[in-house]
This record gives C-alpha cells, structure tokens and sequence, in this order.
C-alpha cells in the first residue's frame, strides 16, 4: 500500500517569524513501505535481549508501565504544545509516531540486565539496497545501573563515492529510536548513515534519563542527500548526564534539516552538544538547537555550540539555537560560529606552508575525526575515514 | 657574493590603522642568529608576523626580500614553502587532526609529494626523543589539551621535521620552566648546526640564549629598532634593561 | 489545541484592581494620570471604520493621496492575521480602542502657549528641563498630535529640518515625504504596519542636509493619556551624504484598566557615508499593547546604531530592523529589556545584509522578575550577495526568580560561504557572591542586587547620554524595587 501524506516534523519549541521557515520542516510521503528485513544484527552481547514484534499500543502502554511521562506542558504563549500530544517525546515529533502506527510497524525492543556492565556494543546493521522503503522502529531499555553501547549503522554496502553519488539507487530509510535510562544507566548510543545520495533518511531520537544516569549519542550524517534528524532528550533525574557530538557533512545538492532539544527537568541535570557541519556546493541546512530549563531543574547546566564551515557559493545555511528558561538557578549557553575558517586558524595552518584549500579539508576531518573516534568500531572508522578522503580528492 | 637570506628595507606596518612598525632596516645572513629584544607592546610579535604575511597587519611601505626575491604581498603558505617558518607564542588548538597527521600533510604540502612513512615515522620519533617529548605526543590531537612547554616542544618539532631556512621564534621561552627552556634550547641548537640556517629569535628576557650562540642583537622600542650590537648586548640588557632606550 | 495554548494572560485589572494601584505607588512618576476635562478634548469613536478612516484624514486636512493610503491600508488590515508566534494579543480588542485623541488646541512652539494640563504632565517627566540643558530640539506629542515643537535656532540655520509629520506632508519637503512614507515599512509588512498606514498620526520629519553633523541629539517624547486609545505615530528622518545625527525618542503613558495600544512605526533612511543614532527609552505603562515597528535602511558606508531600553508595555513586539543595502555599511544594536510582573515583552533586532563587506554587531540583555517573561528574538540574514560580511550576536538573559521565564530566539540564515557569523548567548542568574561580596562592604543585600542588575545593563547605559543613563538606573531601580 502507497502511503502519501504530508507530515510536519522538527518543530521549533518556540516559534519565530514564518517567513524565516523555521517553525517546522514538511516531511512529504509518498512511499511503499515493504518491510523487507535490512536489519542485520552483527552482535547482540551476553547481558542485552530482543523482543520482536511490538505494535504501537503495546509500546506505549510499556512506557506507561515504566512511568515514562513527560510532565504536562505548562502553559506558555506562542510555544509549540508537543508534549501534550508525545507520552515519550522525540526530536521529529507526534507525526513520526503516527506514521508507524499507521503502517503498522513493529518495534524491537531491547533489553539490557540491571547491573549489567556490556563492554562489547550490539551492533545493528541497516544494509539498504535500491528501491528500498523501510520504517524501523526500536525501544532501548537500559536498566537500572547497566551499561552498554549500541551501533546502528546505515549503509548501501561498501561502495566508492562515484557509486554512492551516481545517482542510481534510491530508496527510504525512517527510524524511530527511543532510548529509556533507568537510575544509574549507561547508554552510549552511536549511529551513523553513509546511504546513497538517492535516499531519504529521517533518525528520531527520544530520551528520557532518570538519576544519575549517562546517556552519550555520537552521530554522523555522511550519506543520502535528504536528511531529518531529530532528537528530544527528557533529563528527568537528579544529576544525569547527556552528551551529543553530531558531525554532518553535506555534499552538493544534500538537504539536512535538524531538531535537537535537551529539555532539563532534573536537578543538578548536566547536558552538552556539540554540532560539526561542513556544507559544499549547493548543500542547504537547517539547524534547530534548544536548551530548554524547566521550572525546578536548580544547578542544572547546558551548553551547546555549533561549529559549521562553508564551502560552497550556494549554500544555504539556517541556525537557531534557543535557550528556554524558567528556572532562574541555572547555567545556560549555546554559541555559533559560521562561515570560513577563521583568520588565526588559517595563518597558523599557512605558516606550516599548508595552503587555504588543505587547511580546509584538515579541518573538516580533524572535526570528523573527533567525533569517530569515540565509536568501538574499526570497520566504520575506516569507511569514515575513506569517504572523507575521497571527498576531498 | 651576497649570502644574505633575508632583507627588510624601510619596513613599517599597522593593525586597524594604527602604526606598529616604523622603518625597520635589518639584513640577516646565512649561518647568523639574531636576537631581537625590547619591551613589551614594542612591535617584536608583530615584526615576526609581518614577515609571515598575518593579514591582520597590513604593509604600509617597504620590502622584504627573502632570497633576493620580494615576499610583501605573497601568501603566508607560499612564504613557508620559500623556507620560512613562525614558531607561535600560542600555538592553536586543533581536535581531531593528529601532531603527526599535521606535520606529514604540512611536508607533502612543502614537497608536493607523498610522505615515505616509514622514514617519516623514524625522523619524528628520533626527533620527539631529542625534545624529551613522549612519543605519545605524536597521535594526540594537535596541541589539544597540551601544557604551555609542551605546546612549545611542539612547535620546535615542527621547526625541526619542516627544516626550515630561515626561523622566527615568539617568545618561544616565556612561560617555561628551567628543563624545559634547556630541552626547548637543544632543539634550536641543533637547527642552528647546519651553516645556511638563520634565526631570528624574538623575547623579552633573556633564559633561552643562555646556551645559544648570538651574533646580532638588536633593541625594538615602539615600533623602532633603537640599537644593534653583537652578543654582548644581550649581557648589557640583562644588567640594565630597557630603560635607557625609552 | 494550539489555539487554547495561546490564550492571553489578562491584564486582570477588573479582578485585580487593589494589587494594580499598589503597583502604581513606584510608578507615580510616570503613571500620574493627568487632570483633563473632556470638552478640551477632540476623539473618534472607538474601533475602526472607513468611515472613522474618513473622519481622522478630514480633520488632519491628508492630502487626497494619504486619505486613499489610509483606505486601502485598513483593507489589509482586515485581510492579515494577527501572528501566531510571540506573544499573544487577543485582550487587544480594536473594536474598543479609540484611534485618534487630540487636545482642541493647536501645537506650540514656545513652551509657555502649551495648555497648562498638558505641560503639567510633560514638567513631571522633566521634558522642558532636559531640553534647556541638553538637546538641540524637542517634539513632544501628546495623544495623537503634536503639541509643542522647537527647534534650536543654529541647527536650523543648518538647514536642519525638524517638524511635525502634518506639517511635513504639506510642506516644503512634502515631496520627499511622499516618497519615503511606508515604503520602508510598507503597509503589507503585518497586521500591525497596516493598522498604522490606516490611522497614523503625530510623529516627526527629519531631513539632515548633506554634510552637516548635528553635534547634540534631537529629542522627540509622546506621551499617551486618553483612556483605552491608541498611539499611531510615525516618525520619518532622513540623514543625507556625509550628515551625522542623535535622535532620542522617549515613550509613556498613565495606566489605565483597559487596554492601550501603541503601533507606531519608525523610518529611518541612512544615506551614503552618514550616520544615525537612534536611542529610545521606552516606559509605556503596563496596559499597553506596543506593537510598534522600527526600521532603517542604509546606503554605501552609512552607520546605524540603535540603543533601546524597553520597560514598560503590558506586551511589546519590538525588533527594529536594519537594511544595509549598500557595501561597506554598519549596523549596531545595543538593547535592554526589563520584564516585570504581568509584563510579555518580546524584543530583539533583525540585521538584513546585502551590500558587500557590511557587518552588524547585536548586543542585548534581557533581565525578568516577579512572573515577568522576556524573550530575545532575532534575525540575521546574509544574502547572497553580501560577500564579504561579517555579523555578531551576543546576548545574555539575567532571571531574578523562578516564577519569570526568559526565551532566547535567535536565527541566523546565510546564503553565501564568503562571510562570518558568530553568535553567544547565556542565561543565568545573580551569582551569590557577587551578592555577598558587596554585603561584605557594607551595603545592603537589596542595593547589592540593584548594582548587578545595573553593571548587567551597562552596555545599553553607557551608549546613553548621561540624562537617560540616570533615567534608565532608576527604571531598573524602580523595577527592582516593585513586587
């Protein structure tokens, strides 16, 4: 069944002028989802189990069960009422979930042992091949004082950069991926996408920490030109932790469009998101970025920061970084830094007798390659590495 | 016979319009160290970065001719590749972008050809040993989370693996302790072993030139090089200091 | 759902009338309401007609073209929805505010021929005084006119032109008028640029001739007293080649327990290498509904610096927008805003880069108190073709409490790889010891706390002339003190 429709995704929390086009981004479907299995599990650890199958009703009576609840939205003007429509939230929003009801999608839902310290990550491989339409939908349970790490890798099998951009294949990839921290939990969630330029792809991420919890997402967007990410993370606990270091790079023609929200509940709640985008050519992206403080969430502190380069005459690039406060017992910062590689940078790198171009290209991996390198996996760290470097050959 | 590497005539400069340097005249052979010295806000950092092309500082008038050739308006990655080379009073932070990684894509840049890695690997570890550094050092992101003398030993590194003709040290001593000047001291020693190299070394005090041998010393006070001398001048400067130049 | 999350915050007079006059106790300086009689007074009906339009365009002898101007404007008004981001405005009711107010006397331009009611209520706000002492002219418009107007002789003899609008549209400049009125704002911009080109009234023209730098700043101050009225005023200055001035517009109003509206608009046209500053100190009482729009547009090399203190208003929508069409030009914007209890001010800038190597530099800080909610808004935009340019945002947000809310909304867009924007912004609170470190020499925790809140604001401060600096430190001290 071809399902069309047209959803409205990444909704800013708090809305601006509707000719900037930042309120929300149009996701428009048009799609035979197939449900053919892409999904390949590389290694699933002793201490981490799968449930198959969960329908939409079910998932959500579970979080109901596990006192998933983001606390009812107080009522501000102008703001976007998306905690009234998500029990669980997410970056991409309300109309992600309804796209897997309606297509009926099963969630996995994975399970790791209380306690349970799993030093070797599951590994999730999503190997895609033309005309590919594919909805997942998965639940990661860490429980109370586990730890564990989970790779979702997305790819078209390994392939050059000619092969990867020529254009031929195409297809859909959409994932809904929410994560629940029971107290003490240690989740390192790392996904990275080198698709085809051909595909679509959206991430929705959801988080939602109790005490003294860590949860850690690496990420890197390196494929298919029409991308979605989003992510809603629910710090509810005493002291939890949250990290995100996201890179991107958009090629010619590639569409990014990004929602990220670290929403603070708890008290002495500790956030940190660092963003790295290189944009080539034609490449078009939208950035949205809040720190969002709620009432009680004391000593709570968050800091963001977004770093892109620009490398092409017709890019467009569109950042809004919010920060949202109603609780005055906090620390807050975000900063932005757009455009070319700063002066210091450059006569540094040109005194090495390294000229503009190089210095650019050294940049763009340097700041790939901090993000990767956090990720257990030599495999991916070396298709990172070949598809930058043929980038720029 | 002109072995004269460098040559500065008339040389003035400014930031944001205001002037810096003011007619610098100075020549710097083959083989020879020079010192240059003076107060703080004098000009000497800004006098290197001139030489290095910084677009913050902008040419009013005169030449610099390196090679016999003139380098005003050249671009600061051609002047290096000409030779030349600015160790940094504070060297920039880069993550992801490994101390090795740097220095062989900064040599493939000099050479335009690829690095033989395993010699490369060689060169850097023997010179890594000569600066005391850990070997560590070298896969660590490039001065990321470094100490001010190891962001210094870094600097001499690459002023030794790059092998320059002609070197401007920043105040490449300050901020460092007794060990670490001597370990930094070494390094520029051995460059200055091979005859064709020059130096140009700018500081406020006078710790580093202890071990090194000067052959030109000469005093900058507000823009203006007020006295040239040998090496005995640097003695004189450490009993009286500035004051009776300003 | 949307539209019942964006339900009003009242103003709660009629429920909450004791709390509101206690409130006014601060306030008296500018919440006196002044002693009038009726029949001194012309107004329309409230709301708006055609035929109200027709009536206001009559008895402000338009010429024919502005009455058509006003016509088709209040058509778009009726078309253009209110905007379904901000704060929101549905306890503005247009069918009750009244649009135009004048005092049944002509303007003066000596201040002893003022009507005595309407000087006692500029002599409280120190208008007269602060001219003699510090300004080059002054315009002060009460309700919907102009009531006095004075200019110092040698700036006129500058060939500065300082007058009222009315004056203005008939006038020698009247040409020029008419080619600049609204099409730097048009009527189409919003609901609000719309309701303005339909009932506009009073405000100021200002021509400085080519070359000529006015040394000490012009002063405008309206002043806003008819009950449940509206303010329309436009204010139009252009500052030729070479020419350099200091414009201070100053706002306030008694409070009353129906709403007010203020929906001026402000054009500003910066010309080849000159250079405008525009300050204002906004202290509307806090029923009103300031939905004012300011903009300015500047040509090769011209300079426009912004400085704005926003306190007062029951909800404000304020974000004056600089065009720097031509290369090489510069925009500044310094801004602080106080939010207090019941108050929903949403302030900010908007930079639109165009010409080649222009730069714009955003400064603001944001404080709230006592249920009060600020919001930092921006944008920046860097066109194409604005190769070269360079662009800086930084703001801060200072919450004094937990029971206020502060939003920072800042967007950047860019559309070419050859320019730089940096962009900070960070919330937090009074740190303790900062507080205790003052305690420590002696002075009380109250001051402690009014000094910081102070040194906070001190960016905008210091770009004032030191009248207004006073002015403002006491507003924040004011604002520290109430509730």
């Amino acid at each position: 069944m071809v399902m069309k429709e047209s959803l409205k995704v990444n909704n800013l929390p708090v809305l601006t002028w509707n000719k900037l086009k930042l309120n929300h981004a149009p996701l428009d479907i048009d799609h035979e989802f197939t449900g053919k299995e892409v999904l390949k599990v590389d290694t699933m650890p002793e201490g981490v189990s799968v449930e198959e199958g969960i329908g939409s009703k079910e998932l959500l009576k579970r979080f109901d069960e596990l006192g998933i609840k983001n606390p009812k939205e107080q009522f501000v003007a102008g703001k976007y009422p998306m905690y009234n429509k998500q029990s669980f939230a997410t970056g991409m929003g309300a109309d992600i979930d309804k796209l897997m009801e309606e297509t009926n999608t099963k969630a996995s839902v994975y399970t790791v042992d209380a306690g349970k310290s799993v030093k070797e990550p599951t590994f999730l491989r999503y190997e895609y091949a033309d005309g590919d339409n594919v909805l997942d939908n998965t639940f990661i349970h860490a429980k109370a004082g586990s730890e564990s790490t989970f790779i979702m890798y997305y790819t078209c099998g390994t392939k050059s950069l000619e092969e990867r951009w020529d254009g031929k294949a195409s297809g859909f990839s959409g994932n809904l991926t929410r994560v629940y921290l029971e107290k003490n939990a240690k989740v390192h969630l790392i996904k990275v996408q080198m698709l085809d330029k051909g595909f679509l792809f959206f991430d929705d991420i959801g988080g939602y920490s109790e005490a003294d919890s860590s949860f850690e997402v690496t990420k890197l967007e390196l494929g298919a030109t029409n991308v979605y990410d989003g992510l809603n993370e629910a710090q509810m606990g005493y002291k939890s932790d949250f990290k995100v270091n996201y890179g991107y790079i958009g090629l010619p023609d590639s569409i990014c469009d990004i929602n990220y929200n670290d929403v603070f509940w708890g008290k002495k709640a500790n956030g940190v998101m660092r963003f790295s985008e290189a944009l080539m050519g034609n490449a078009k992206k939208t950035f949205r970025g809040t720190v969002d403080f709620r009432a009680g969430c004391e000593k709570a502190s968050g800091d963001e920061e977004e770093n892109v380069l620009l490398f092409g005459e017709d890019i467009v690039n569109k950042t809004i970084p919010l920060i949202l406060g109603e609780e005055e017992d906090v620390e807050g910062r975000h900063a932005a830094t757009i455009g070319r590689l700063s002066d210091d940078m450059l006569f540094y790198m040109q005194t090495r007798g390294i000229d503009k171009k190089k210095a650019e290209e050294l940049m763009v991996r340097a700041s790939m390659a901090s993000i990767s390198a956090a990720i257990p996996s030599e495999e991916i760290k070396k298709d990172i590495k070949d598809y930058i470097c043929q980038i720029f050959k | 016979m002109s072995n004269i590497l460098l040559s500065i005539k008339g040389l003035s400069a400014s930031v944001d319009g205001e002037k810096i340097l003011d007619n610098i005249n100075l020549d710097i052979r083959k083989g020879e160290t020079h010192v240059l010295m003076g107060p703080n806000g004098a000009g000497k950092s800004t006098l290197g970065n001139v030489l290095m092309g910084n677009p913050v500082y902008k040419v009013e008038s005169g030449s610099i001719l390196f090679n016999g050739e003139e380098i005003v308006g050249e671009s600061t990655d051609k002047r290096a590749n000409r030779g030349m080379f600015l160790s940094f009073q504070n060297p920039l932070e880069v993550p992801g972008l490994g101390l090795d990684s740097f220095i062989r894509n900064a040599k493939r840049q000099q050479t335009g050809k690829p690095v033989k890695i395993f010699q490369f690997k060689k060169e850097l570890e023997e010179t890594m040993k000569l600066l005391n550094m850990d070997h560590s050092y070298a896969d660590r992101d490039l001065n990321v989370g470094f100490s001010g003398g190891e962001k210094k030993k870094a600097e001499i590194l690459q002023l030794l693996m790059l092998n320059p003709t002609f070197a401007i040290l920043d105040e490449t001593d300050s901020g460092l302790d007794v060990d670490a000047v001597k370990t930094v001291s070494k390094g520029v020693e051995e460059f200055q072993k091979n005859g064709d190299k020059a130096l140009l070394i700018i500081t406020h005090s006078t710790r580093i030139l202890e071990s090194l041998k000067v052959d030109h010393t000469h005093i900058l006070v507000s823009g203006h090089i007020v006295k040239s001398g040998d090496g005995s001048l640097v003695d004189e400067i450490n009993e009286h200091g500035f004051e009776s130049y300003m | 759902m949307a539209e019942e999350m964006r339900k009003d915050t009242p103003i709660d007079i009629e429920r909450d009338t004791d709390a509101i006059l206690l409130d006014d106790v601060n306030r008296d300086l500018y919440d006196f309401k002044d002693e009038e009689r009726e029949e001194d007074f012309y107004k329309v009906d409230e709301g708006l007609t055609p035929d109200i339009i027709r009536e206001i365009s009559k008895e402000k002898h338009d010429p024919d073209w502005m009455l058509e101007f006003r016509l088709k404007s209040l058509e778009l008004y009726n078309k253009i929805e209110v905007p379904d981001w901000g704060p929101p405005i549905d306890g503005l009711n247009m069918d009750r505010i009244v649009t135009y107010v004048r005092h049944k006397s002509d303007m003066k331009s000596t201040w002893e021929e003022v009507p005595e009611d309407i000087k006692n209520a500029f002599e409280k706000l120190g208008i007269p005084q602060a001219e003699r002492e510090a300004l080059a002219g002054v315009g002060a418009q009460y309700d919907s006119e102009l009531v006095y107007h004075n200019v110092r002789e040698d700036v006129k003899a500058d060939g500065v032109i300082y007058t009222d609008m009315e004056s203005a549209l008939t006038g020698e400049y009247a040409d020029m008028v008419r080619e600049h009125f609204m099409k730097l704002v048009p009527p189409t911009d919003h609901k609000f640029a719309a309701l303005h080109g339909a009932v506009w009234s009073g405000g100021s023209f200002v021509y400085v001739p080519k070359g000529v730098k006015v040394d000490i700043p012009l002063q405008s101050y309206f002043r806003l007293n008819a009950r449940g009225a509206g303010q329309f005023e436009h204010t139009l200055i252009i500052v030729d080649e070479g020419a350099d001035l200091h414009f201070i517009e100053g706002c306030s109003a008694p409070k009353y327990n129906v709403a007010n509206l203020h929906a001026g608009c402000v054009e500003l046209y910066v010309a080849k290498n000159a250079r405008l500053r525009y300050s204002t100190i906004e202290n509307w009482s806090k029923n009103m509904y300031n939905l004012n729009t300011k903009r300015a547009i500047c040509e090769e090399g011209g300079i426009i610096e912004w400085v704005s203190g926003s306190f007062g208003s029951h909800e404000s929508y304020l974000y004056p927008t600089s065009v720097l069409k031509g290369d090489n030009s510069h925009a500044e914007f310094t801004g602080v805003t106080f939010a207090g209890k019941g108050q929903n001010l949403d302030t900010g800038a908007k930079m639109i880069h165009i010409g080649k190597n222009t730069s714009s530099f955003i400064d603001t800080k944001s404080i709230c108190k006592g249920g009060g909610i600020s919001t930092y808004r921006s944008s920046v935009v860097i066109t194409k073709s604005a190769e070269g340019s360079k662009a800086s945002v930084n703001c801060g947000s200072l919450m004094l409490d937990s029971i206020s809310r502060s939003d920072t909304v800042p967007a950047i867009e860019m559309r070419t790889d050859k320019a730089d924007v940096g962009h900070e912004a960070k919330i937090g609170r009074i740190s303790d010891e900062a507080v205790f470190y003052l305690m420590s020499r002696g002075i009380s925790e109250a001051e402690a706390r009014a000094m910081i809140v102070s040194g906070f604001a001190n960016p905008v401060s210091k770009e004032l002339p030191l009248e207004y600096a006073a002015e403002m430190n006491n507003l924040i001290k004011l604002e520290m003190e109430g509730g």
